[in-house]
């Protein structure tokens, strides 16, 4: 195990995902109380979109990525907002969108939808030096923006209409967090695969969730517990010669079976 | 034990004794050294029982008095109206030179025959001392669709006002309340806060109905809307908690409460707020007798020592024979 971790694939893959693990479940938390649980199918809709786009005008894919995500965010908010849809609603129609117009380009302009569908399977092993950099500068952006503002935060997540009337910008603060989240599962998609997506990013919050008292301790619990799973995930998968991906996703369930619930006060 | 009968220090307006002798003074003048000797006494256990040397005392100062628990007085010049509301309230009165009247403007605002909590009210309004906005709302509507909810409601409160605001289920009030709180726009009219057109930080108390299973400590909840700048953090917590009797549930989750539990701590978070405007949207609906009683009895207290400018709509009859504030009944879209 030790002569593999000497190779600098290996090492950029273990680097992407200490990084992931820490970060990641804190963007969880986000998801779980905002109501953004489609919000990640809804981008993975989205980046067949973008893949079927790619493919069909042979255009450069990581950047076509980007710019649907960030589109598709956009949207979502602007329907959430003036449409009179929650998150939630808002998410399911627009995946619902995405996939159909993914399978009429697919169709029209004879696009493999095998190809399209392979786009969603990612490896932490593929990873390449600009992407790790990208990888670790979202990550720490999401640590950053935790700490900087965790008291709007956790307005937000306390009481939206009380946020709202307590404090200025919260609408920032909502976009800010929806873009983070959505930036994460992007880039998560394309460079460690879907799976490995929801082993990092809830896991590991619902995990903490079963113990936390206060939501400080939720949000240090939540990076903690996505550190430990990603680091044994990882390890094991060297060991065992299996997928990293499918490895952190078991030791993310393994905890959270492992993890006693508090009784409630 | 009768120091309160020799004469004051030069210098002195006023003095304030207890059975351990003499425990504040001040030289300030009108009703200030009362308001300073309130001031002081909410961080002072009295020993015993109250007695002042005041230097003159009208129909205002017997009413402050009377609202310290003051139970003997000296006073060297003293108005008609204020024996007569020392003497209601059963406070034992000394004095030097008794006059018809002090020429003062609270001799005319207050009579001898109001409750002492409404009077106290006016004096501190009269002196600034209320931490409430007035608030103005010119001509307001608003609809849903085609469904008109307000028609050109008006509505005037002064710094310190508070109201009950009552009408039948559907007749606009939580939609009053979100305007209000800048979380709807309005079709027509305006709002001013203050004189201005955006609304400051707003302490909003609400049911709530979300959120089971997340893990908000009753800390962090009071924390959460604590002014910026705020030093003592953590004194300010404990003591919004202790002021509405829920310090022990400090670290408990906030969610698991009952309802009257999440009604005292969510309250003590608006009192730690230090919010000038308050809203609070039915907060009795789910709570049982003893936990609304408990509930008047804090938001009484507040309107009275604090006096932020408050809105509170109710369905409750508790509540509202309890607090006796004004009534605004709203009906087809307007106040009656």
């Amino acid at each position: 195990m030790l002569s593999l971790l000497m190779l600098a694939p290996v090492q950029r893959a273990l680097v992407a995902l200490l990084f992931a693990g820490a970060s990641f479940p804190l963007a969880g938390v986000m998801v779980i109380r905002l109501n953004m649980l489609l919000l990640r199918y809804t981008l993975m809709h989205a980046l067949l979109l973008a893949g079927a786009v790619s493919l069909a005008l042979e255009l450069p894919q990581l950047p076509l990525y980007i710019i649907v995500s960030v589109f598709t965010v956009m949207l979502m908010l602007r329907l959430s907002r003036r449409g009179g849809m929650d998150l939630g609603l808002s998410s399911a129609f627009l995946m619902v969108l995405a996939v159909a117009l993914a399978a009429l380009i697919t169709q029209v302009a004879d696009v493999p939808s095998k190809d399209t569908l392979e786009l969603l399977w990612g490896s932490p092993f593929t990873i390449h030096g600009v992407e790790l950099a990208a990888f670790i500068a979202l990550s720490i952006l999401i640590i950053a923006y935790t700490v900087a503002f965790r008291k709007r935060i956790m307005l937000l997540f306390f009481d939206r209409d009380v946020a709202y009337t307590s404090s200025r910008h919260m609408v920032l603060h909502e976009d800010a967090m929806v873009f983070l989240t959505a930036f994460a599962v992007t880039l998560s998609m394309r460079f460690i695969g879907a799976l490995l997506i929801d082993a990092l990013l809830l896991l590991p919050a619902v995990c903490a969730l079963k113990r936390a008292r206060s939501v400080k301790g939720l949000l240090v619990s939540s990076s903690l517990i996505g550190l430990i799973v990603s680091l044994t995930g990882f390890l094991l998968s060297l060991a065992f010669d299996l997928p990293p991906s499918g490895m952190t996703a078991l030791a993310s369930a393994v905890a959270y079976i492992l993890i006693p619930r508090r009784k409630e006060d | 034990m009768d120091s309160y009968l020799s004469p004051l220090e030069e210098g002195d307006s006023l003095e304030l004794f207890d059975e351990s002798g003499l425990i504040f003074r001040s030289g300030g003048k009108w009703l200030h050294p009362l308001f300073e000797a309130e001031a002081f006494l909410k961080g002072y256990e009295v020993k015993g029982m109250l007695s002042v040397h005041d230097s003159i005392a009208g129909c205002a100062a017997a009413f402050l008095g009377v609202r310290l628990g003051v139970r003997h007085v000296n006073i060297d010049m003293i108005s008609d109206a204020a024996i007569e509301v020392y003497k209601r309230h059963g406070v034992e009165v000394h004095y030097t030179k008794r006059v018809e009247r002090i020429k003062c403007v609270t001799e005319t605002m207050i009579s001898p025959d109001m409750a002492v909590d409404e009077a106290y009210k006016a004096l501190r309004r009269k002196a600034g001392l209320t931490t409430g906005i007035p608030l103005r709302i010119d001509n307001l509507s608003f609809s849903y669709g085609s469904k008109k909810i307000l028609d050109g409601l008006s509505l005037y409160l002064e710094k310190g006002d508070a109201v009950l605001l009552e009408g039948e289920n559907g007749s606009g009030k939580t939609t009053l309340l979100r305007l209000i709180l800048g979380l709807e726009k309005a079709s027509s009219g305006q709002i001013l806060y203050d004189g201005s057109p955006v609304p400051p930080p707003i302490g909003y108390v609400k049911q709530f109905k979300e959120g089971q299973g997340f893990p908000f400590s009753c800390r962090e909840v009071v924390a959460l809307t604590l002014p910026g700048g705020t030093v003592d953090r953590d004194g300010e917590v404990e003591l919004a908690l202790r002021r509405t009797g829920a310090w022990h549930l400090a670290d408990r989750r906030f969610f698991s409460l009952s309802g009257g539990e999440k009604a005292r701590v969510d309250l003590a978070r608006v009192l730690a707020s230090k919010a000038k405007l308050l809203l609070l949207d039915e907060p009795t609906a789910s709570l049982d007798k003893e936990s609304r009683i408990r509930f008047a009895d804090m938001i009484s207290s507040l309107s009275t020592d604090e006096m932020p400018t408050m809105i509170l709509v109710n369905h409750d009859r508790l509540l509202s024979e309890a607090l006796s504030w004004p009534r605004l009944h709203l009906e087809g879209g307007r106040l009656a």
